[in-house]
């Protein structure tokens, strides 16, 4: 699949089929996000690979965001402590989101390319999600994905090129 | 399903939507208050699934699900589509009532 064929395919999914995904899709899915850039190659991120039906429950019960119910979530965390080490002050408070968004962007481009469908939620309650997956104090959820086979289609929105790009100087086309 | 399962079951379901209408409570303090709709209705089909798997209504329950689904993917085409759609689910629960 050409990547740019990809990019522009992806939709977010917000509705889902029941079956699990395959321990395979899974694998891809992490090995995509894990080569995602890394500020100063901290990889402080850390996954959760959520598939138990009572827990997407208990997740979906403290995440406003969480469309569904999906098969399969994947929680994007990050080792603050591990981050802080790395990249002091602006690796804790920057470079672990920013890391997280481009790494949980190749997730849902890797499940796209096997057909699976995704969507990043960031509307969730970072003390009830700790909760539920037992997340160590230094553990900060970040974003939740959540995939699965789509049982939807939505529709592209528009994507806006007036106004955005400038050269050289703001304001300037 | 034995009545007692049943119970349980909806219990459990009624449970669920009460976390998720307090969580959503607390979220919406630190989001555009534009989510507050979608998330109502979101209590609103939880809701109307809990009251399918415990058997009640079962008539009225698919018409519900339809419409608060369009109701939510309303949202996308517009405000002026997204009242619309409520305004007609408004009528269908007072008609169901």
């Amino acid at each position: 699949m050409d990547i740019l064929d990809a990019i522009k395919a992806r939709r977010s999914v917000r509705r889902f089929h029941e079956e699990r995904i395959a321990p395979a899709d899974v694998e891809c899915l992490i090995e995509a996000a894990v080569w995602a850039p890394s500020g100063g190659n901290a990889q402080s991120w850390r996954f959760v690979v959520v598939q138990d039906e009572e827990r997407i429950h208990r997740l979906r019960m403290v995440s406003p965001g969480m469309p569904g119910p999906p098969p399969c979530v994947i929680a994007v965390c990050q080792d603050v402590d591990l981050a802080g080490h790395f990249g002091a002050r602006l690796g804790c408070e920057k470079l672990t989101l920013f890391d997280s968004a481009m790494a949980a962007q190749n997730l849902l481009l890797a499940a796209h390319a096997v057909g699976l469908g995704a969507c990043v939620v960031a509307s969730f309650h970072a003390g009830g999600v700790r909760d539920v997956l037992r997340l160590p104090e230094s553990i900060k959820p970040i974003l939740l994905v959540a995939v699965g086979r789509p049982s939807e289609e939505p529709a592209a929105p528009n994507r806006r090129r007036e106004g955005i790009v400038f050269h050289e100087t703001y304001g300037e086309n | 399903m034995r009545p007692m399962e049943k119970t349980e079951g909806l219990e459990r379901t009624l449970l669920e939507v009460v976390g998720y209408a307090v969580a959503s409570a607390r979220m919406l303090l630190d989001e555009t208050p534009a989510y507050g709709p979608l998330r109502l209705l979101e209590v609103a089909a939880r809701t109307v699934s809990a009251m399918e798997n415990a058997g009640i209504n079962p008539a009225a329950n698919t018409e519900l699900k339809v419409q608060i689904e369009a109701s939510i993917s309303a949202r996308s085409e517009g405000e002026e589509s997204f009242r619309a759609t409520m305004d007609r689910l408004i009528e269908t629960v007072l008609r169901l009532a």
